[in-house]
């Protein structure tokens, strides 16, 4: 689960495009929209694409996101119970 | 009703950003002329930056120095013109809709792509909910987002922010060479008004002014006319209707104190310069910009950026004059840009 | 005060008519124009359906009398269509010396060729210099033969409304006493690309302001109305005056308009306010409405918070012709005059339920002698950019 939330991490930076942040900078009990991290819908687009392509998770529809991208925390353990 | 600039700001291939004065020593360029780059992250945090390509900073950046210069109670519009918008990002989009073949694309560069995004970016940031315009259209992108600003302060606004934004990417750069659009390198921006060769130099720039209703301490002159011909009919027509108009500004052509050519070094296109020159304004004093900022669709915003400074402090720099003549008070500075014969624009802009 | 500023003729091409009288046929009989594609090549062509012209840029070309090896993106093709019947509607021809403005709106001109040659330069240098949002407007001046003024908006969806907007004030400021005005925008990769990106691309033919919409559906299309000085038209058929018109923006997000729909109520607000106009006074809406989540509920929230218990009917027809980007502006401005001409209101298709947190809902049924003076025709776009219409009967 560590490694898998430490990739995540790196991953959405990559992936948002969050030049200057690094993995240690993302608590991944923090909400990512919103108070935390400050994303916002088209980020939500950006990471439901990165599940898709990354781990093989199509989301059929965007608004399921809502629950799984509360925090990494929340995205790792979708991932865990999803991934094919 | 007089309209004034209260704030000039312009990032440009020269220290111009923040600077006073026009800029003495120029930075020499043999190919295309980039932006000189201000430390972004005193502007954005990184989770703002994600979605910004340079250009967008660029244009941010320089808007957020023009509003803070013009120190306005409310910002009422924006205008903004731009020829290409965003072109790194479009072609981000492009490149990778090719090369996965429709497959692996995301969201990010295709919204960034529209021109519109630069003037609904600081509209976002300075919660402006008035007018919003875009204007893409060639070399008259600027002084159309000019003719904007003036039609809303007729219309009762205050405070309007125009911009001038364009950016020039090594991928549009090459892709241009297939059209011999620019000189053969190497070149060399400061030669622009003497190489006798086809093709211009590249540059781009993000220039953003205040136009106001109201003049103030940080007034850099008063706009009196933006005139635009999409063609020009002849030299003895554009005599006659730039009269007309400088009349009904209070003005003849006696009273223009030093003209500013668009001369991009171009021998074809710059044909178009030395007829004007030579035939309407032959006893004038006689100036150019493009070898600071190199040619893009909206390199006359620089141009703007350039007579706010001459004017306020009453100094032409020796690079920027073309031939002998010169005059010790400038209080009226006619600009002139066009594209080989087509869109022809004329701003002037006085003392005040 | 200012010169009032009237419609005197316009010009259509869309997927429900190549003309203006094939247009109003289709909204009179509700046959929308949405379909599978069968001239832009995409990999995603069937899993979508789009309001496509069924016309080949050679077979344009050839109605047009152009040239077969013209080389014109489709964009600057469908708007000469246009242009060339709207001038004819107008009773004008070339030669006329009207100081006269040329003002387009387009947010992809000529990506069409550039998605094809981007790679193969050698093979076909002119998409570089036809890609331009400017190319078009240049053409369709040339092809009438005007030299005076000429300029082009980009402001995503809202671009063709916001041209029209520009014709009525220069004409308003005596700067232009006519205006050639409206919006295109042909179909491309990139724009479908975009959208499918976006998640916001119905597989089926769109149903605005229902409430299980699954979003738009693409389309493409040219609307270009003449506009001229009360001095100019004087004895002339005159279809409806520009009464009002404003630009908000929603300062809030990229993409998304803000849950309060600040933006959009403002720019209707606005429009209403420089018209003299009353709430009231509006008897009919074609509302933006492209059938995504976000909007028509934003769009409802902004017509309830500004009409309260008496929203007038309204119809999004985007449920004909799909969102053409650029040119929604200007096809809906038409369609709104169109229904002062003929006192009528288009239906809105494939309406079945309410959106659960609106009250209203949209006009289903063609409603003849609807008694219709002021009419509002609604653009919103990226980049919160929201630009309200109204025309009115003189």
């Amino acid at each position: 689960m560590d490694s898998l939330i430490r990739q995540l991490k790196e991953q959405i930076i990559d992936h948002l495009n969050l030049e200057g942040l690094s993995p240690d900078d993302i608590n991944e009990k923090e909400p990512l929209f919103g108070e935390g991290l400050g994303l916002d819908s088209i980020d939500a687009l950006e990471l439901t694409l990165l599940l898709e392509r990354g781990y093989g998770i199509k989301l059929e529809n965007p608004q399921e996101g809502k629950k799984i991208f509360q925090s990494v925390e929340t995205m790792a353990e979708y991932i865990q119970h999803n991934k094919k | 009703m007089a309209i004034y600039i209260n704030g000039a700001q312009a990032i440009s291939p020269q220290n111009t950003f923040l600077s006073p004065e026009i800029p003495k020593d120029l930075i020499k360029y043999d190919g295309m002329m980039q932006n000189v780059l201000p430390d972004f992250k005193n502007y954005f945090n990184p989770i703002e930056m994600r979605r910004m390509s340079r250009i967008i900073k660029c244009s941010s950046a320089a808007a957020a120095e023009c509003i803070n210069e013009a120190e306005i109670d409310t910002l009422n519009a924006i205008a903004v013109g731009t020829g290409l918008g965003c072109l790194e990002d479009t072609e981000k989009f492009l490149n990778k809709m090719i090369d996965t073949n429709e497959g692996m694309l995301t969201p990010t560069t295709f919204i960034q792509s529209t021109h519109n995004t630069l003037a609904g970016k600081i509209a976002i940031d300075y919660k402006c909910t008035g007018a919003n315009f875009t204007y893409a259209h060639k070399t008259i992108s600027f002084e159309s987002a000019l003719l904007e600003a003036i039609l809303l302060i007729k219309e009762g606004n205050k405070n309007i922010l125009v911009g001038g934004v364009d950016e020039i990417t090594p991928e549009n750069y090459n892709l241009r060479k297939h059209i011999d659009h620019w000189k053969e390198e190497p070149y060399n921006n400061l030669d622009v008004c003497n190489s006798n060769t086809p093709g211009t130099v590249a540059g781009e720039g993000a220039a953003y002014f205040m136009i106001s209703a109201d003049k103030t301490k940080n007034t850099y002159a008063e706009i009196k006319m933006v005139e635009l011909y999409h063609r020009s009919n002849g030299i003895s027509a554009l005599s006659k209707n730039l009269n007309n108009r400088l009349q009904d500004a209070g003005l003849s052509f006696d009273d223009i104190d030093l003209v500013l050519f668009g001369y991009n070094g171009d021998s074809i296109s710059d044909t178009y310069y030395h007829q004007v020159k030579d035939m309407i304004f032959d006893n004038h004093v006689h100036g150019y910009y493009k070898h600071y900022c190199g040619e893009y669709d909206t390199s006359a915003s620089f141009g703007v950026w350039m007579a706010t400074r001459i004017i306020k402090q009453n100094d032409v720099p020796e690079n920027v004059i073309l031939g002998k003549r010169k005059k010790d008070k400038i209080n009226n500075v006619l600009l002139y840009n066009q594209e080989n014969n087509k869109n022809h624009s004329f701003i002037v802009l006085s003392a005040c | 005060m200012g010169n009032r500023v009237f419609v005197t003729g316009m010009g259509i091409i869309s997927a429900i008519g190549n003309n203006l009288e094939e247009n109003y046929n289709s909204l009179l009989n509700k046959e929308h124009g949405i379909s599978k594609l069968d001239i832009l090549e995409t990999v995603h062509k069937d899993e979508i359906v789009c309001g496509e012209i069924k016309l080949t840029n050679e077979e344009l070309l050839q109605r047009l009398k152009l040239p077969e090896n013209t080389t014109y993106p489709r964009t600057t093709i469908l708007a000469i269509h246009a242009a060339k019947e709207a001038y004819n509607d107008a009773g004008l021809a070339n030669g006329d010396t009207a100081k006269t403005g040329v003002i387009l709106g387009t947010t992809v001109g000529g990506m069409d060729k550039s998605e094809r040659y981007y790679r193969h330069p050698e093979e076909n240098t002119d998409f570089i210099n036809t890609h331009n949002c400017g190319y078009t407007t240049e053409k369709v001046a040339d092809s009438l033969n005007l030299q005076d003024f000429v300029t082009t908006l980009s402001t995503a969806c809202s671009s063709g409304a916001n041209a029209i907007m520009l014709g009525a004030r220069l004409i308003k400021n005596g700067i232009v006493d006519r205006a050639i005005v409206g919006g295109t925008d042909s179909l491309s990769r990139f724009t479908i690309n975009g959208f499918k990106t976006l998640f916001l691309l119905d597989p089926n033919p769109c149903s605005p302001f229902d409430k299980d919409r699954k979003g738009l559906n693409l389309g493409e299309g040219a609307g270009i109305l003449v506009l001229e000085s009360e001095k100019l038209c004087n004895e002339k058929k005159k279809y409806c005056e520009i009464s009002g018109y404003a630009n908000n923006n929603d300062a809030y997000h990229q993409t998304a308009t803000s849950s309060e729909a600040k933006g959009p109520f403002l720019s209707m607000k606005n429009a209403i306010e420089v018209g003299k106009l009353k709430a009231k006074d509006i008897d009919y809406i074609n509302v933006h409405g492209t059938g995504t989540d976000n909007n028509d509920f934003t769009e409802g929230i902004a017509m309830e918070k500004l009409f309260g218990e008496h929203v007038p009917p309204f119809s999004s027809t985007k449920s004909y012709t799909g969102h053409t980007l650029g040119a929604a502006g200007a096809l809906e401005a038409i369609y709104s005059i169109l229904s002062i001409e003929y006192n009528v209101i288009f239906p809105n298709l494939n309406f079945k339920q309410r959106i659960s947190e609106l009250s209203i809902s949209p006009a289903t049924v063609v409603i003849d002698n609807a008694g219709i003076k002021n009419v509002m025709s609604n653009s919103f776009g990226f980049g919160g950019n929201e630009t309200t219409l109204i025309f009115s009967k003189e």
